[in-house]
């Protein structure tokens, strides 16, 4: 695949990766490098996607990836040579503190509390609308799983916010 | 037909379920009810803010930059234009200040893409190998690219090591420097590739990227293209690597 078709075919879903990232990641900022070395990993990986009408999922999929690969490292977050981590540290609690406080209302935050493979599906099939068959390919996993993890995602988040006094349907009783 | 499960109101939310059971589901008093709680947080979750984003100009401009064939130049303006152009009147001698104007936007986003990754994929000072000698890292980069890679090695950073990267999916030999005020990638194009091009066009160029990282494209002492990147305003991180 040529870099012009590439480009032409991921154009329209660049707010679904930047959706994405944005879910997964703690902090804008983290979220931001998240879907721009997905993107980038996914271009130098292009020879791999064997069908091109695939390329959402495949695109979510690499995303995904390296997501849980970066989860799995638990690396610091950045950056000096020497000295400073501390602070680096203290200042991405903070935004990622003040996030969760600005951007989201309980039922964000309850969607942030489920299990990551959860959250997953209910987004990509409640807001994105992705098919049982696409999640099952980002996810890696039967298409019976998808629909199982789904159920139980939409109970807990139900259950979550009604324990909490909150209607997920038309904001606080 | 009794009560429908939880895992099959869930898919007669997504339109998943028989056409049975779908019938029962709109019958059937708490069955329905159920199935309408499950709709309304659907809806709900359709509502948040965060659902209604598009994507951010960073991530626009490197499709863009990605998408570009070779030596294409890019069409956004440095952000760092009014900042170089006070700087240029101070530094309008030195061979390497940068002139005001555009680098190629996806040469600057990969660049910086990389500098920050280096950071973050557990190596700590951003290296494959770590010397301050730049004859030992000539010779590691000359093993990985085939060919000699002149090192910068400046008075005014120390060398901490390098590394290879990818620049447009390209290996691409790079040099990682310690200055008192923050590390510093320089990357080193190789003729032939789509970054050396994209330095050519925008030789003198800086840029202003996220996370408060800078690029400079410059000429090196034999002329070939270095891309600098670190967290130093522009005029700055051109000093890095005059000897």
């Amino acid at each position: 695949m040529s870099p012009e078709e590439f480009a032409r075919r991921v154009r329209p879903h660049l707010g679904l990766l930047h959706r994405m990232a944005r879910r997964l990641a703690p902090t804008r900022a983290e979220a931001e490098d998240l879907a721009q070395e997905g993107l980038i990993r996914a271009f130098e990986r292009r020879s791999s996607l064997r069908d091109p009408e695939k390329i959402r999922s495949w695109l979510l999929t690499v995303l995904r990836n390296l997501h849980l690969n970066r989860v799995r490292d638990q690396k610091p977050h950045l950056l000096v040579l020497a000295g400073g981590s501390e602070c680096d540290r203290r200042t991405g609690d903070l935004e990622a503190e003040m996030q969760d406080r600005a951007l989201s209302d309980e039922l964000l935050l309850a969607l942030r509390r489920l299990p990551e493979e959860q959250s997953t599906v209910l987004w990509l099939r409640a807001v994105e609308g992705l098919s049982y068959d696409e999640i099952a390919e980002v996810m890696g996993t039967p298409v019976g799983t998808v629909r199982s993890r789904l159920s139980r995602a939409r109970e807990a988040m139900v259950a979550r916010l009604e324990a909490q006094g909150v209607r997920a349907f038309g904001g606080r009783r | 037909m009794s009560c429908l499960t939880e895992d099959v109101l869930s898919a007669v939310v997504d339109g998943a379920a028989s056409a049975e059971e779908i019938e029962h589901a709109r019958t059937c008093p708490h069955c329905r009810a159920h199935v309408l709680r499950l709709r309304e947080l659907d809806e709900a979750l359709r509502r948040l803010p965060l659902a209604g984003e598009g994507p951010s100009p960073t991530l626009v401009a490197t499709l863009r930059g990605l998408g570009v064939g070779r030596g294409r130049p890019f069409a956004r303006a440095a952000r760092a234009a009014a900042g170089l152009a006070a700087a240029l009147l101070v530094a309008a001698t030195l061979f390497l200040s940068p002139r005001t104007g555009t680098v190629t936007e996806a040469l600057a986003e990969q660049a910086i893409a990389s500098h920050v990754r280096a950071f973050t994929t557990g190596r700590a000072n951003g290296c494959e190998v770590e010397s301050d000698d730049a004859g030992v890292l000539r010779a590691w980069l000359e093993s990985r690219v085939g060919r000699a890679v002149p090192v910068p090695d400046p008075a005014s950073a120390t060398l901490v090591g390098a590394r290879s990267c990818q620049l447009f999916g390209e290996a691409t030999p790079a040099v990682v420097y310690r200055t008192e005020e923050a590390p510093v990638t320089v990357f080193l194009p190789q003729p032939g590739t789509e970054a050396y091009a994209a330095c050519e066009a925008a030789m003198g160029d800086c840029f202003e990227g996220r996370d408060g990282q800078t690029v400079c494209v410059l000429p090196g002492e034999d002329g070939t293209p270095l891309v600098l990147v670190g967290a130093l305003a522009p005029q700055r991180l051109c000093q890095v690597v005059r000897t």
